[in-house]
């Protein structure tokens, strides 16, 4: 066996600065004055992110420059924004993948600009909560305060929803949406999806409720099948998918009054026994009203 | 009514409309001579006909309710009018059936010239 360092498979200086690039960057003061664009030069190096040159600006150009960034690893979606035209996470877009000597970065569309790169998300935020984004059972709420059980879902069944639960709400889909453009009370795809995420889980029992509140002048009919919200989608999604899945559960049960199945608690266990090297399961930190 | 009802009902506009216009290309532009098909004859003898008479009635309620229904899409998404989307659907409504009763009563109208000439 020998010993030392390992070589690299690809033997590739990382810290070398291979090209310089512009980012030209939206720049407005949130006072009403008319937004400008201003020119910065960073020195790129291999792996570097448009979030990493934005932390470069700021660090060394222009400690005045405003987005909006946390995780660095595309799981917090704050730094969604548009990078030349296309919004996308500036921590998961590498400048030389865009292979221009100019980035344009800007805010995303579709909404109000606070400052610089970072925007307003309340229609974001408020159109989600509009879906009623969590597990209702009408009638049943002590069960879901006080569980007796866990809900009997089969694998299948958390199939049909379980690749809409990876939604970051990085805002994205709606930046990208084009009758999110036009009309500003189209719940657009983020709330839509999220709403047949809910719809299609078993263990939810505010079917009704909630067909109720897309099936809408501006809800899930209002959606072309543009697409444009999958194609942007920085975590595989498809919201677009989600929205004509969610329209056939409307029509099936409005139109055809067809029942959905419910996931019922699942009974104890019973003739077994708690093994005594499992510990018991921690008090709750959440205190009920 | 709730939006899917509507929506419904446009989906099955669409398909009507297409078993219409189907019917009225074959037998009118495909079929036979297209001059004499078109001729103020033909058009008289067919207008005075009960089975095209609801031919015709169909076709008026399925392309306007499909037609309307398409245009109050359009107008929803307009930013000015996404708020007012009842006085939207109100307004496309009388238009509507304003347009029903005018073309009923053209229809009529050309079932009495069929009748005499």
């Amino acid at each position: 066996m020998t010993g030392g360092t390992p070589k690299p498979l690809v033997d590739v200086d990382m810290d070398r600065v291979v090209q310089t690039t512009t980012f030209r960057v939206f720049r407005y003061n949130g006072t009403g004055d008319p937004p400008t664009y201003k020119d910065y030069e960073v020195p790129t190096k291999r792996g570097m992110t448009v979030l990493d040159g934005l932390l470069w600006i700021k660090e060394n150009l222009d400690g005045s420059l405003s987005y909006r960034a946390s995780c660095r690893m595309g799981v917090c979606g704050s730094c969604a924004m548009m990078i030349n035209g296309k919004p996308r996470l500036a921590c998961q877009t590498q400048i030389l993948d865009l292979q221009t000597s100019v980035v344009v970065v800007e805010p995303l569309k579709n909404y109000p600009v606070v400052k610089d790169l970072v925007p307003a998300l309340d229609q974001l935020f408020e159109k989600h909560e509009a879906v009623k984004p969590y597990v209702m059972r009408p009638g049943e709420e002590d069960e879901l305060e006080n569980p007796s059980g866990e809900f009997e879902q089969s694998p299948e069944e958390l199939d049909e929803f379980i690749q809409f639960t990876y939604c970051i709400k990085c805002g994205i889909c709606l930046a990208a949406c084009p009758t999110v453009a036009s009309d500003p009370l189209f719940l657009g795809p983020q709330a839509l999806a999220q709403a047949y995420r809910y719809v299609a889980d078993t263990r939810d029992t505010a079917y009704a409720e909630r067909c109720d509140l897309v099936d809408t002048a501006h809800g899930v009919w209002r959606c072309h099948y543009a697409g444009a919200c999958t194609e942007a989608c920085p975590k595989g999604v498809d919201p677009a998918f989600a929205i004509q899945l969610l329209k056939k559960k409307v029509f099936q049960h409005r139109v055809l009054g067809k029942k959905r199945k419910v996931a019922r608690v699942a009974p104890k266990p019973t003739g077994v026994s708690r093994r005594p090297n499992v510990p018991e399961p921690p008090a709750r930190t959440v205190k009920s009203d | 009514m709730k939006e899917s009802r509507f929506w419904f009902l446009f989906l099955i506009a669409g398909l009507v409309l297409f078993l219409l216009l189907g019917y009225h290309i074959v037998f009118i532009h495909l079929l036979g001579n297209y001059e004499a098909n078109i001729s103020f004859q033909s058009v008289a003898s067919r207008s005075v006909s009960p089975a095209y008479a609801v031919f015709y009635l169909l076709f008026l309620v399925f392309a306007l309710y499909h037609g309307f229904y398409g245009l109050r899409t359009i107008l929803l998404e307009i930013e000015a009018l996404a708020r007012h989307h009842r006085t939207v659907t109100a307004i496309l409504v009388v238009l509507g059936v304003g347009l029903f009763v005018y073309g009923t009563w053209a229809l009529f109208a050309a079932m009495k010239i069929g009748a005499v000439g």
